[in-house]
């Protein structure tokens, strides 16, 4: 790696990225246009009251920052993610593993989760709430439930799937449990596990934000619901853009991972 | 060492056992499940006001009188029923052709691709209040919440199942004199059939979800409807017996579709799309 960018040219790099830039910009044109249309509807006054115009969203984000409400309510928002998120795959990938490899606990495990599966997990906030409180606990709990599901399947069938061929001539060389473990199953397991992260990621933001939505003090989807109160669009359309970015954002950072962890892969898309 | 070996050997013997066992172990855990809960129903007693926990037969009870003594459940269920039957049906009928088109044609792709993928990190429960502000309180603004969020799965099914179709069958078709309209409809829709229904799996827990959320948000009828008003009013036996209620409903829809995934597509193995 180091070599090779050695060897190419400052100048050869530069046209590299301008390339490679100008592909990104024709791909997202579709998304580019649209976001100009919505501005010129909006410049023109031909837009409804309650959407107003991508210019005004972005000063309203300003106006919000001096006030101290913008990073107070985004952290308290991002803050659930990460903990609820973080907790549930983590715990999903380790109990698939569990399940996946021993049989006896499959066979125990399994059942429990695929009838709990179906459950809306959101419809135990208000459970959550009467035990812990309108705060931050019963909304972490329900968000690590959320992510729990869909990385702990995945997980499972991914470490189900792995070929027998594989763990056999891994035997063969004389690998140790551990070894078999790290350098066998997980890898062999990886795609899999990362879509149950994407899935776990985009499930785990639907649900902060619900939770916000239905019983809470701070975050983006209780600025969004007093927004609706007092007819407050700008500060409306300013929550909805902030939880819209962090979702695509930490969707894409996901992406990168797994095409950094799956080079072997290939690049499909 | 010993001790060690020997334990090891028990376990193995009993992980063999459980490999090849027909009895229905997994219920093990389910009932576990429920034993711990009324341990903790019977140990964590408030001395004021409700229990946190309540026990299961007094749950039971509530269901009892909810659905046969007094049967006051059953509008809650049917509006809520209906909810998701409509916004999921809507979803079916836009999904599923604009992801074939999306597969079949590179302007519709080039045009959809890019918003699809932007929208798909967004939650879109977070238009949920606008949509209040625009569509009042009615029905109207929960079935298009449904419809958005459970559009993009089966969208995204859809579009995969015609990119995943082998050139090989489209040129053996073509060979055969197939016109276009005959690759579709005898070679590029039943192969993609798979992938569409991992789509429609996929967002059938979603459209749940959705639907108890917007209930529990606002609202005047529906299972989240009675779940949050008898939060508000101390009512835990009740919020548990909605929970139970919606839980059972989440699990006939998943069981149903598993089921018509047997009958129809017996054929396919399991497809996991990677979304």
């Amino acid at each position: 790696m180091e070599s090779e960018s050695a060897d190419s040219s400052g100048f050869g790099r530069v046209r590299e990225s301008a390339k490679a830039t100008s592909r990104m910009l024709f791909r997202a044109s579709p998304v580019i246009v649209l976001l100009l249309l919505w501005q010129a509807i909006g410049t023109l006054g031909a837009l409804p009251v309650y959407v107003p115009a991508p210019t005004t969203i972005i000063a309203y984000l300003g106006v919000m920052r001096t006030e101290g409400i913008l990073i107070e309510n985004s952290w308290a928002t991002l803050q659930l993610v990460y903990f609820g998120f973080t907790g549930g795959s983590a715990l999903g990938i380790i109990v698939g593993v569990i399940t996946g490899r021993i049989a006896i606990f499959g066979k125990l495990f399994d059942p429990l989760v695929s009838v709990t599966y179906p459950i809306p997990k959101i419809a135990l906030f208000p459970i959550f709430v009467i035990w812990f409180g309108i705060g931050f606990l019963s909304k972490a709990v329900v968000v690590f439930l959320a992510a729990f599901y869909p990385v702990y399947i995945h997980t499972f069938d991914g470490v189900r799937g792995v070929p027998e061929l594989h763990i056999w001539s891994a035997q063969n060389f004389d690998a140790s449990r551990l070894q078999i473990l790290t350098e066998v199953v997980i890898p062999d397991s990886l795609p899999q596990i990362l879509s149950g992260l994407r899935v776990g990621l985009a499930l785990s933001f639907i649900v902060v934000f619900s939770a916000e939505l239905i019983q809470s003090d701070l975050g983006l989807g209780q600025l969004a619901l007093q927004a609706r109160q007092f007819n407050n669009y700008e500060l409306m359309f300013s929550a909805i853009s902030m939880i819209a970015l962090f979702g695509v954002i930490h969707d894409r950072l996901l992406l990168l991972t797994r095409r950094r962890l799956l080079y072997w892969q290939g690049d499909e898309h | 060492m010993s001790e060690v070996a020997r334990i090891n050997d028990w376990f193995s013997r009993l992980n063999d056992w459980a490999e090849q066992t027909s009895y229905p172990i997994g219920y093990v855990s389910i009932i576990g499940l429920l034993v711990v809960w009324q341990i903790g129903a019977l140990l964590v007693s408030s001395s004021y006001g409700p229990p946190l926990i309540p026990r299961l037969e007094v749950v039971a009870m509530e269901l009892y009188t909810m659905l046969i003594a007094e049967g006051t459940a059953y509008s809650h269920i049917a509006a809520t029923l209906f909810r998701v039957f409509v916004g999921f049906t809507a979803a079916l009928v836009v999904g599923i052709p604009v992801g074939l088109l999306m597969g079949s044609s590179k302007r519709v792709e080039f045009v959809l691709d890019p918003i699809i993928s932007t929208f798909y990190p967004i939650p879109r429960i977070a238009f949920y209040p606008l949509l209040l502000t625009i569509l009042g309180l009615g029905h109207a603004p929960k079935l298009v919440i449904i419809f958005l969020e459970s559009l993009i799965p089966i969208l995204l099914g859809s579009y995969y199942g015609v990119q995943g179709v082998s050139e090989l069958h489209i040129w053996s078709g073509e060979n055969f004199g197939a016109s276009r309209l005959e690759i579709f409809r005898d070679i590029v829709f039943p192969a993609s059939l798979p992938y569409i229904f991992s789509g429609v799996r996929m967002a059938m827990p979603i459209a749940l979800i959705v639907t108890v959320v917007t209930e529990l948000v606002s609202s005047s009828q529906g299972i989240g409807y009675i779940i949050i008003q008898a939060q508000g009013s101390f009512d835990y036996e009740t919020v548990f017996a909605g929970v139970v209620l919606i839980s059972l409903i989440g699990i006939f829809f998943d069981q149903a579709l598993a089921r018509l995934r047997e009958r129809l597509l017996f054929w396919a193995g399991d497809v996991s799309i990677d979304m």
